[in-house]
């Protein structure tokens, strides 16, 4: 090495170029998709349940997929709208709007929380019964068919009036004993309790060969667990609850099922700011009650860990999130 | 000794009277609903107001408590697991000798091959914030009752109240004084578990011994130095009691914690196995639970100074402990445990052996187990429900006069089934009067007439004047006053149909309970074996998390009063089985040698000279009982039953903060009047029998 000085300002000056070279490709790539916007972690919600934990942990890959940092935060169901709103979390994927609590449209009204549409899953609730009971209650799954045999689902706390396992008052009233009513069927509706409760009620009539009769929603994985129907009733329809002549008895409200609402996905309202094509994302992302009930079933019934089956739908599902994350890229 | 009748003829016919007046006076039926006060909005406004004003504080304080939160949090995720077990397991020895050790080193390889490490640190981390957070309170506040009379007498309600109202309760309050996340859950744990604390704070202070004082003072001790040299190492026995008792109420909270949620921690995990009646997670994760309070139990016991031998045989054991290492020898054998651990967990990284996972296949023998015996046996467990229904329970809720038909008895309730119901009824109380007491005739009366209205079906009224009545009788005025204002404001709360229902759950679940616990007690008096298991099954059953058992009851008998009555009285009857084995051991052995010597039988000794003896304590195992049992009547309410328990969620459900105080309230109440009554009839007992 005859000049030292010489070498080393040529291997500086490379060294310069090559930087600002990456620099500027960096900016090139800046210019095109500032992906991730922010590298602040996206913070999403875990509740208490199995198919939120899915959706959340599926929505999560495909965010680090783009290249954000994510963050699962556990979350309780009702508490978690406050920090929705402040911006402590950033997401929950599973909300129910029948069930959310009373303050939810209006913090959706006032623009504290942003909802970005349907999750795809069609929820909905009902009466359930094991189908083996259809035996033992001829006509079923009619509503009609309960009106002759409530002795079919009776116990000894209701004799001689069969037994209707209701939700838990603290969801509020959705006129379960009106219905019972204004549709002529005999049941004593009781307070189900809590989730694990009813769960066990089904299971347990399962078991047992004692029929039972349970409100419950859907999508949930008991229904590819147990072999279970539900009662059909006429079909809800907004004069149902305030007009007493429509429906099968003109004297009555609440002849007919109940109204059905959207499963949404709430965001903080400062994310699309932040992070504008993981809003997109968000807002893209939609899955199907089977297909989320299958999946929760393994989950909950086979033993196997929720990031193991969101891994796996990702591995399989190309075709369905691909699109997703070019169209929010653009 | 003759007693004066007519006051018992009295309330025996106002009782009547009140019955008879039912179908004729409305108000008489049902409390009116005109005469209820608005009292839950009130509170509900007055709560909103100060939430306004002192929030900015509380959100300060929670900000302040989540830094050690974290910190502890990061520290016990990140030291491996092979270091905290050798090293926790150390620190069992030394505190508390072998069998502590065992213990701890069970607990911990059970949670780390089950596959809960991370979680089971998370709640370790806020658990011991939490036990700090009350004992540090729970001292100040024990040192200022100590030396001020007025914050005494006014601290012992409030400590009452703070564990005899459910946490549900005040649930919402504290979410929207303190926020969201984990640091809440962290505040109602130790506003739970800090009572305890301050109580054996002041006994401690209390019972230094003048002497030593005196010494102090002689010695020229400033107040300070009198303070903190001389009185707080006396009491320093009481004082670690007082962190023991700390630490098992703060585990107790772990699951209430976890409602509040923002924090992946154990009770996270059992609540989300309980919302899939999944028994077998369930079980195989509130075993960490009760594991880990197990074992901390023993440890904080023995830095109490109790060592292993002595723990079984009461709270006066030796404090002894001949196998401690000195503190160089302790720091030492500290450092091998620490480098022995990463030496393990570096070879265990290298080889890549993972100990998770060994139990996949548990849960589901167990889930496969329990589906095995409900459908085979469900035709005797559904007999055995409709029958325990029939004839014990639904009486005690409804009355005779609407269960008995041919459908459920056999037979329908007739005038003249009525009129021989009454007459045996007035026969068995005037024969009791006549050859015991008035006060047995009069209770037999009355309890009569419960099981022919039902409790729910017993004129609001009766029952005040009933109440109150045997409130005088047993503690004269001040419980008398105290058991009718409460009364009152109940009825005015408009919660009394829904307290009544909680009575009727609380008396059928007590009385079964005091039936099962005290013949396990005598049983685990006559034998030591008997005594062993049984201290193993009350520990678990009182430190497992109550919601576990309810999955199995629930599959036997489904939703309802019967399996809510079962999952309290799994929880309820372990105070009625400790309380009657510890009285039975504690009759002087003098006196059962003169019962020998004078030829008396075993069932005689037993019947006639130990349970009397032990009865006083029996009774404060009783009222242990229904403050136990009250407790879990919010839980029992997840399970489908009525009462307070249930007003409770619904305020939740409403986000109605002053319904949901207003209930724990009138349920703490009712708690206090038994707890009253009891102690009351406790000290008469003990005056009897001349042991005070």
């Amino acid at each position: 090495m005859k000049n030292p000085a010489a070498f080393m300002r040529r291997w500086l000056s490379c060294v310069l170029i090559a930087g600002s070279a990456s620099l500027a490709l960096q900016a090139g790539q800046a210019a095109a998709a500032t992906i991730p916007e922010s590298t602040d972690p996206i913070k999403l919600a875990m509740n208490e349940w199995t198919s939120q934990n899915l959706l959340t942990q599926i929505t999560g890959r495909l965010l680090k997929k783009m290249g954000y940092n994510v963050d699962y935060v556990t979350a309780g169901y009702t508490a978690q709208l406050t920090p929705l709103s402040a911006g402590e979390l950033t997401a929950s994927m599973e909300i129910w709007e029948v069930n959310v609590g009373e303050g939810f449209q209006p913090m959706l009204q006032s623009g504290k929380l942003e909802s970005l549409g349907s999750t795809g899953l069609e929820g909905g609730g009902g009466w359930v019964y094991p189908a083996f009971a259809e035996k033992l209650c001829p006509g079923l799954p009619d509503y009609k068919a309960l009106q002759k045999c409530p002795d079919a689902f009776a116990t000894p706390e209701t004799m001689p009036q069969g037994r209707l396992v209701d939700f838990p008052p603290e969801w509020g009233n959705m006129h379960t004993a009106d219905r019972l009513a204004s549709l002529g069927i005999d049941f004593k509706p009781v307070s189900g309790g809590s989730e694990g409760a009813m769960l066990s009620e089904l299971r347990s009539s399962v078991k047992s060969g004692k029929p039972a009769l349970v409100y419950f929603w859907w999508p949930h994985p008991i229904f590819v667990e147990l072999d279970l129907k539900v009662v059909d009733l006429p079909k809800y329809a907004d004069p149902c609850y305030s007009d007493p002549k429509w429906g099968p008895n003109s004297d009555k409200t609440y002849d007919c099922g109940e109204a059905a609402g959207d499963i949404v996905k709430v965001v903080w309202p400062g994310m699309k700011e932040k992070w504008p094509a993981a809003y997109k994302l968000i807002q893209a992302f939609k899955i199907g009650n089977k297909e989320d009930m299958e999946l929760s079933y393994e989950i909950e019934s086979k033993g196997q860990k929720v990031e193991d089956v969101a891994d796996r739908w990702i591995a399989e599902h190309q075709a369905v999130w691909q699109p997703w994350i070019d169209a929010a890229q653009k | 000794m003759a007693e004066n009748p007519a006051p018992f003829l009295l309330l025996g016919a106002a009782v009547i009277l009140a019955i008879l007046a039912r179908s004729l006076v409305p108000w008489m039926a049902a409390y009116p609903a005109d005469w209820v006060m608005p009292l839950s909005h009130w509170t509900g406004a007055a709560m909103a107001a100060f939430v306004d004003v002192s929030k900015p504080f509380f959100r300060v304080v929670s900000l302040v408590l989540t830094w050690p939160l974290d910190l502890l949090q990061q520290l016990l995720t990140w030291v491996p697991a092979p270091v905290f077990i050798l090293l926790s397991a150390l620190i069992a020895w030394q505190a508390a000798g072998w069998r502590s050790l065992m213990l701890t080193l069970f607990t911990l390889l059970y949670i780390w091959v089950a596959g809960y490490w991370t979680q089971s640190m998370n709640t370790l981390s806020l658990v011991s914030i939490a036990i700090l957070l009350a004992a540090v309170i729970g001292f100040g506040f024990g040192v200022w009752a100590y030396r001020n009379f007025t914050v005494r007498s006014i601290l012992d309600p409030v400590l009452d109240l703070m564990q005899t109202i459910p946490t549900f309760a005040y649930l919402i309050p504290i979410l929207l004084l303190f926020g969201f996340g984990p640091v809440v859950g962290l505040i109602a744990s130790a506003v739970f578990a800090a009572p305890p604390m301050v109580r054996n704070t002041l006994l401690g202070l209390q019972r230094v011994p003048s002497d030593i004082r005196e010494a102090g003072l002689i010695c020229g001790c400033a107040p300070g130095q009198q303070f903190w040299w001389v009185d707080v190492p006396s009491a320093m026995p009481q004082l670690k009691l007082g962190i023991n008792q700390t630490t098992m109420a703060a585990f107790a909270m772990i699951i209430i914690s976890a409602i509040i949620g923002g924090f992946n921690d154990i009770g996270w995990e059992v609540l989300s196995n309980i919302r899939r009646a999944n028994f077998g997670d369930s079980i195989l994760s509130g075993l960490v639970i009760a594991l880990l309070a197990m074992s901390l139990d023993r440890i904080t016991l023995g830095l109490a100074g109790q060592s292993d031998a002595a723990q079984g045989g009461g709270p006066q054991g030796g404090a002894v402990q001949a196998h401690r290492l000195s503190r160089r020898d302790f720091l030492f054998a500290a450092i091998g445990a620490v480098m022995l651990g990463a030496i393990c967990s570096l070879l265990m990284t290298r080889l890549s052996i993972t100990p998770q996972g060994r139990l996949m296949g548990l849960s589901e023998s167990i889930n496969a187990g329990l589906a095995y015996v409900t459908s085979t046996y469900a035709v005797f467990l559904n007999g055995l429900k409709a029958s325990l229904l029939y004839f014990a329970i639904l009486p005690v809720k409804i009355g005779l006069e609407r269960v008995v038909t041919p459908f459920s008895w056999g037979f329908a309730l007739t005038p003249p089934v009525i009129a021989a119901y009454w007459t045996l009824l007035a026969a068995a109380a005037l024969a009791a009067a006549r050859y015991r007491s008035m006060t047995a005739g009069t209770a037999i009366f009355v309890i009569g007439c419960f099981l022919y209205v039902g409790t729910t079906g017993m004129p609001w009224l009766a029952v005040v004047i009933l109440v109150t009545a045997c409130a005088y009788r047993c503690g004269g005025w001040p419980v008398a006053i105290f058991a009718l204002v409460s009364q009152v404001f109940i009825l005015l709360a408009g919660q009394w149909q829904q307290a009544m229902i909680s009575v009727y759950l609380c008396a059928s679940a007590v009385t079964l309970s005091i039936v099962i616990g005290v013949a396990l007690g005598i049983w685990g008096a006559a034998s030591d074996g008997a005594s062993a298991v049984l201290r193993q099954v009350n520990d678990t059953l009182q430190t497992i998390p109550q919601f576990v058992f309810l999955i199995p009851v629930l599959m036997f008998f489904g939703v309802g009063d019967f399996t809510g009555l079962l999952a309290i009285i799994l929880y309820a009857v372990v105070p009625a089985i400790r309380y009657t084995e510890h009285g039975l051991r504690q009759v002087p052995a003098a006196q059962i040698e003169a019962a020998t010597a004078m030829g008396c039988t075993r069932s005689q000794i037993l019947w006639q000279v130990k349970l009397p003896n032990a009865f006083p304590e029996i009774l404060l195992g009783i009222n242990q009982t229904i403050l136990f049992a009250m407790g879990m009547l919010v839980i029992a309410s997840l399970v489908g039953t009525d009462g307070l328990g249930q007003q409770i969620y619904i305020g939740l459900g409403k986000n109605d903060p002053g319904m949901g105080v207003i209930a724990g309230l009138s349920l703490a109440l009712i708690g206090m009047i038994a707890d009253r009554i009891l102690r009351a009839a406790a000290a008469n007992r003990k005056t009897a029998l001349g042991i005070v």
